[in-house]
């Protein structure tokens, strides 16, 4: 028998994915047959008035979660600190070039987030508009590779266990699209823009709120904060002002 | 594309005819590898939604190489599993001649000649040298 193509087991891999993709659920009526902690928290922040949005599950959710909220919070701020948070915007190109990124191939990844965060167009047309919303997620991959190397010594030892080198990881787990996000992904983003994400955990430790992970800039003030819903092997955005 | 703006001195592509997505490209044996000397042809496909998904490489010029096949296919991790929309094709043909340097053997798309590359290495290059002179010069 003919071995496939490594196109074709690729490609096969992807049409698994996107089934399972195509199928997605809510929250809610997923875990309604799960484990009882997970029914009886989400009840909890339902009855507190919280929202949640959901994201696809394509292993970019932390991305496309992250960034789609940050630019709904950048353009409700006042006009002074919206300028500042969009300089921050602007400001990581230089990041990006001291850390020998090509910026004449990037301005093509930037551009779109530079667009949704500073811009009147609908967010939401943006972000459903599969090139847009995937260049958004890939432009704040290669943000996130950049500060992993310019401050390597901060972020080194988290790798080093699994990873060779700083920049396997890199190539593995950071700039490649539809790979999960961990908690070294959502410091690098923090840092990077000087807000805070706090990270609800949707687990079964036996509490009836949801317990906050909360992941700050490590210098220099934070401006926003921004919630998200975890749970095992995904994030959705989370509405908790009400809570 | 990117090509254009920074060409190594090593390879090169370009469009072939009219349709944009699908070029042809050429590597120079590297000097410090059995392939000295020898000129390799690679047709590249571009996937309609690339440059999310990496575009298709395959060697045109038949290659002794444990991570390339009889039919041009190449594994390598960045053309698969590893591909980033922020490679450029440049880096892609970097990579290429880097893998022409050093292969992977034990990661192989033919298992025999990986055996060969690591048993008996002379005997590989050998071979290597034949092949890029018969089908490379």
């Amino acid at each position: 028998m003919e071995r496939p193509t490594d196109e074709e087991i690729l490609k096969y891999e992807r049409q698994i994915k996107d089934q399972e993709i195509g199928n997605t659920p809510l929250v809610s009526t997923e875990y309604l047959n799960g484990d009882p902690i997970y029914h009886s928290k989400l009840v909890h922040l339902k009855s507190s008035g919280c929202k949640m949005r959901t994201i696809k599950k394509d292993g970019n959710c932390f991305y496309r979660a992250f960034a789609f909220r940050f630019c709904e919070l950048v353009r409700d701020q006042p006009p002074d600190l919206k300028d500042k948070l969009i300089q921050k915007c602007v400001s990581t190109k230089d990041l990006l070039a001291q850390t020998g990124y090509d910026l004449s191939i990037l301005e093509d990844f930037y551009d779109p987030f530079y667009e949704a965060l500073s811009s009147d167009k609908d967010l939401l047309e943006i972000f459903t508009t599969e090139y847009l919303s995937d260049t958004i997620v890939c432009f704040l991959r290669i943000l996130t590779a950049a500060l992993l190397k310019r401050d390597r010594e901060l972020y080194e030892v988290f790798v080093l266990d699994s990873y060779p080198t700083l920049e396997a990881f890199i190539s593995a787990c950071v700039e490649p699209m539809y790979v999960e996000s961990d908690q070294i992904h959502i410091v690098a983003m923090a840092n990077t823009f000087n807000i805070t994400i706090r990270v609800g955990n949707l687990d079964t430790t036996p509490t009836e709120k949801i317990n906050y992970h909360e992941i700050s800039p490590m210098d220099g003030e934070s401006t926003l904060s921004l919630s998200l819903l975890f749970r095992p092997g995904h994030y959705d955005i989370l509405y908790d002002d009400k809570l | 594309m990117d090509l254009g703006r920074d060409p190594p001195s090593s390879c090169s592509a370009g469009p072939v005819g009219d349709d944009l997505f699908h070029w042809q490209a050429t590597i120079m044996g590297p000097s410090d590898s059995p392939y000295a000397g020898g000129v390799f042809f690679l047709s590249i496909h571009f996937p309609t939604d690339y440059p999310f998904k990496p575009p298709k490489l395959q060697f045109t010029t038949r290659i002794y190489h444990p991570n390339i096949n009889s039919n041009g296919a190449i594994c390598l991790d960045i053309l698969k599993d590893q591909w980033s929309p922020a490679l450029t094709i440049s880096k892609v043909l970097l990579s290429l001649c880097s893998l022409l340097c050093d292969p992977n053997p034990d990661d192989p798309l033919v298992p025999e000649i990986a055996h060969l590359f690591k048993t008996d290495r002379a005997k590989y290059d050998n071979t290597a040298r034949e092949w890029t002179r018969k089908y490379g010069m």
